[in-house]
């Protein structure tokens, strides 16, 4: 386990290298923005307090991590860049023809992909079933779940929210990358769907909320007492969170990165003096 | 595991194919294997589970009525080395959680078995709503899925401890309620894939599966007595569907496919893509239900509307045969 | 406005005839208890609350009733009967096997039978578009009571809808959940309890009522209060309600009613009235 400080270096690489991904990836374009509001939310998780080891990817006792909000790959496959679960050369070819690094994860527990991504909605329950595996039969292990807000408009989610805390899965911990942001614009102005800590726990979860880019405070309230509830660790982040130019703008959900946007973006995140460090 | 005797035929037929898994096959499972679980949405007593909910309440789970959660929570145990076996009505399994089923049991492979109970009509009176006509079709178009169909309740016995072997994803299809007809009465090696001759003729073949394979014999008889020879093919996998015996019947100036489901996408439509490939095409009948929401009923009523018993089969063969080829 | 009284006697007339039809529909049997839990509520609405014409079932102006816990149809036919929608003759044949009554109602406005069921969790949706489309109409009048089961509830589908009727602002939507604490698998506390049903549709930002879902006055005057944000009435009731050997007991939820406990139950109800 990283210390704090560590896992905020993490974060900083893992932002370059998805840029640097964005931009090989071409006229494909990539899904930048809630790729970037979940970079510190991955680092604390892979960085910091999730018990997973790349040399020993399917160990049983291993805590599962899911990743709900799938088009997150640039954030995902570069935190398991970071902890050797991907090679430097396997991550290069994301988005090629015939790779496996495809724009929504393929299932592939050695390189530490627990679970297709995809669409929506779906990831909280199989946790869910996971969750109650280890329970049932006394393991240790947790299970992570990475929603994005606009995931929560799924009817699935609340159906899973319902199942875990009729089985008190304390074990399961869902983290929701309050964004603010969805494909077609704010989250609520879309669905409005908001209050979303305040609808945890009038479904049975305690709910956490924190500052989603701040590793110290995500690394704490990954370990939240519960009272035997599941956990819901409401992050709020910034959508396309270090690029001045991606921040808040919808538009940069999934966009093509030219030469020059790319030098401008990199050049910020190398310049950023650690307002994340706190 | 017990073995098809004419005592167990019997006995089982009582209890139709939904009481046959979920009251014998599934306990039996449960005891046998340390890896199993039994999952439901809101329908564990209603689908004869109240054995493995008083005897295995560990291994038991009802999510509630919630159909789209019922897939992912079986895909996630399944996905932890379990193989899970999911059952509610045929219409909710497939339809409500189809998206769930396409991504987690078909694209990753889930090892969950879906048992759809009371396909087709069998829910009569509830309208509708709770009929399964399109089941074959949706669940046959996802890659890695097996289709079973069995034709009787000790088919259905057998198919279930196939499907507990089988490493993958199986939906079987169960028709009919309870004090369905007896298909077999004697062991036999029941094999996914591999369809069943059940009787010889030459003139015409009816290739029938589910509850409808019971009233394709019936109507073989009815023809025999109008001079008309017909063979009866029960196909009990519509996917990997049988296409040597496929070929077989490519031989036969006609062949007659019968389902309890739309004529769309299901038994006659996967025949007629295999003939439509071949040299040698057949002349084909597809009876099962013409692209309609058919008039609610009891399940007898809805069946003789729509040409689906052995008097509709019969007559339906006769024009076909006196029209000619 | 009619009394108490009169929404009283009208209730007694409609589960007398949810008996008939439970009575006439055989061995098959039919969904008693979540009929007999929801007599109330559609006579408040039927009888006093909703506008609606027989004479002219298709008038644009007309409050919607969407029955999406369906198994409730028996309790619908009974209101549609009162409301002039149903005859005598339709009642006494309804889910006799050949009768367009089915056990789950299908659709047929001209008889004010808005969308078909069997499916749960299905009708705030519909109601939904249902208000989306009078919206876009300017149809500011016709309001949409859509009744829920408590069971009903377990399914995503509905807090998808709920999120939409509230992201709408969908006020002409009136949410009913007869919580009547059982679902066909057994108690709704026990297939799947997690915090409170209050909670759980205040949380997704509805002003929530809880009432008597047995009183009418008390159910009149839940519909009648105005609330800021779309309104959901908890309606607490008794599963099997009015019939002693259905009260409370999950086995009812579809059974089949002998002569013996046909005669019994009408007595009951009988010696209610008195």
């Amino acid at each position: 386990m990283m210390q704090k400080e560590q896992v905020v270096e993490m974060a900083k690489r893992m932002r370059l290298k998805a840029l640097d991904l964005a931009y090989a990836a071409g006229k494909t374009g990539a899904h930048l923005g809630g790729a970037l509001s979940a970079v510190e939310i991955l680092a604390a998780l892979y960085g910091g307090v999730a018990r997973v080891d790349a040399k020993d990817p399917g160990k049983e006792e291993r805590d599962r991590i899911l990743i709900g909000k799938a088009h997150c790959v640039l954030a995902y496959y570069t935190a398991l860049y970071e902890i050797g679960y991907l090679t430097e050369e396997e991550l290069n070819m994301f988005e090629q023809d015939g790779a496996f690094l495809t724009g929504h994860p393929q299932k592939d527990v050695c390189r530490g992909i627990e679970y297709a991504g995809g669409s929506l909605g779906m990831a909280l329950s199989v946790g869910a079933g996971m969750a109650l595996h280890a329970k049932r039969r006394a393991k240790e292990q947790r299970v992570y779940v990475l929603l994005g807000d606009g995931e929560c408009e799924e009817g699935a989610v609340w159906e899973s929210m319902l199942f875990a805390s009729k089985y008190r899965l304390d074990n399961l911990i869902a983290i929701i990358d309050r964004n603010h942001l969805q494909s077609d614009g704010s989250t609520l102005a879309v669905a409005g769907l908001d209050r979303l800590s305040e609808k945890a726990e009038a479904f049975g979860w305690k709910a956490v909320c924190v500052d989603g880019h701040d590793v110290g405070q995500l690394m704490e309230a990954y370990c939240a007492g519960t009272d035997g509830r599941p956990l819901a660790v409401i992050a709020d982040t910034v959508k396309g969170k270090g690029v001045s130019f991606m921040e808040n703008d919808p538009s940069w959900h999934h966009a093509e990165l030219n030469e020059e946007l790319y030098r401008k973006a990199r050049r910020e995140v190398e310049e950023e003096d650690g307002a994340c460090r706190r | 595991m017990q073995t098809l005797s004419r005592k167990t035929a019997r006995m089982w037929s009582r209890l139709g194919q939904r009481g046959t898994i979920c009251g014998v096959a599934l306990p039996e499972m449960l005891e046998e294997r340390s890896d199993c679980y039994i999952l439901t949405a809101d329908l564990g007593t209603t689908s004869g589970l109240s054995r493995v909910m008083q005897q295995q309440p560990e291994r038991f789970v009802n999510v509630g009525i919630a159909e789209q959660n019922l897939i992912g929570v079986a895909a996630g145990l399944a996905f932890e080395g379990n193989v899970v076996f999911a059952t509610t009505f045929a219409t909710f399994l497939t339809m409500r959680g189809y998206e769930q089923i396409r991504h987690n049991l078909g694209y990753q492979k889930a090892n969950v078995k879906l048992i759809g109970s009371a396909a087709g009509f069998a829910m009569g009176m509830f309208g509708n709503s709770h009929y399964s006509y399109e089941d074959i079709a949706i669940m046959r178009s996802i890659p890695n899925m097996m289709v079973i169909s069995p034709a009787d309740a000790g088919e259905a016995y057998l198919a279930a401890y196939m499907a507990l072997e089988h490493d993958g994803p199986v939906y079987i299809r169960l028709s009919g309620g309870l004090n369905a007809p007896v298909v077999y009465t004697e062991p036999y090696a029941f094999a996914p894939g591999r369809a069943v001759w059940l009787r010889e003729g030459k003139d015409v073949a009816l290739i029938a599966t589910g509850g409808m394979t019971a009233d394709a014999l019936e109507a073989a008889k009815r023809l025999e007595a109008d001079g008309i020879q017909a063979a009866v093919l029960h196909m009990h996998t519509i996917k990997p569907l049988d296409t040597d015996a496929l070929y077989a019947c490519s031989g036969y100036g006609l062949v007659v496919t019968i389902e309890e489901h739309s004529v769309i996408g299901g038994l006659g439509s996967a025949a007629a893509e295999y003939f439509m490939e071949q040299e040698r095409k057949p002349r084909q009948i597809r009876i099962g239900i013409q692209d309609t929401f058919v008039r609610p009923g009891g399940h007898a009523y809805v069946r003789q509307e729509n040409g689906l018993d052995a008097a509709g089969i019969s007559q339906r063969v006769k024009a076909a045969v006196s029209e000619g080829v | 406005m009619k009394t108490g009284k009169e929404l009283e006697d009208m209730a007694y007339e409609m589960r007398k005839d949810v008996l008939r039809m439970a009575y006439h529909s055989g061995k098959k049997g039919a969904h008693l208890g979540g009929s007999l839990s929801a007599i109330e509520l559609l006579a408040v609405l039927y009888g006093e609350i909703m506008h609606y014409n027989p004479k002219e079932p298709l008038w644009e102006g007309r409050d919607r009733f969407i029955m999406s816990k369906a198994h409730g149809a028996m309790a619908l036919y009974a209101a549609l009967k009162q409301a002039g929608f149903l005859s005598e003759a339709d009642i006494a044949g309804a889910l006799d096997g050949t009768s367009p009554y089915y056990e789950h109602p299908q659709r047929n406005e001209e008889k004010g039978i808005e969308i078909s069921g069997g499916s749960l969790g299905q009708g705030l949706s519909l109601s939904v578009g249902m208000g989306l489309a009078m919206q876009k109409k300017r149809n500011g009048q016709s309001k949409i009571y859509v009744m829920l089961g408590d069971g009903e509830c377990n399914e995503g589908a509905v807090w998808e809808a709920a999120a939409s009727a509230i992201h709408f602002g969908l006020k002409q939507i009136v949410i009913l959940v007869d919580v009547n604490g059982l679902q066909y698998g057994g108690p709704t506390e026990k297939i799947l309890r997690a915090g409170s049903l209050k909670d759980r549709w205040s949380g997704m930002g509805f002003s929530v009522l809880e009432t008597d879902g047995h009183n009418v006055r008390k159910i009149r005057e839940a519909l009648l209060l105005q609330t800021d944000a779309p309104k959901v009435i908890l309606a607490h009731t008794v599963k099997g309600k009015g019939v002693s050997f259905a009260e409370n007991r999950v086995e009812w939820h579809s059974a089949f009613l002998t002569e013996a406990l046909y005669g019994q139950a009408m007595e009951e109800l009988g010696a209610c009235r008195k």
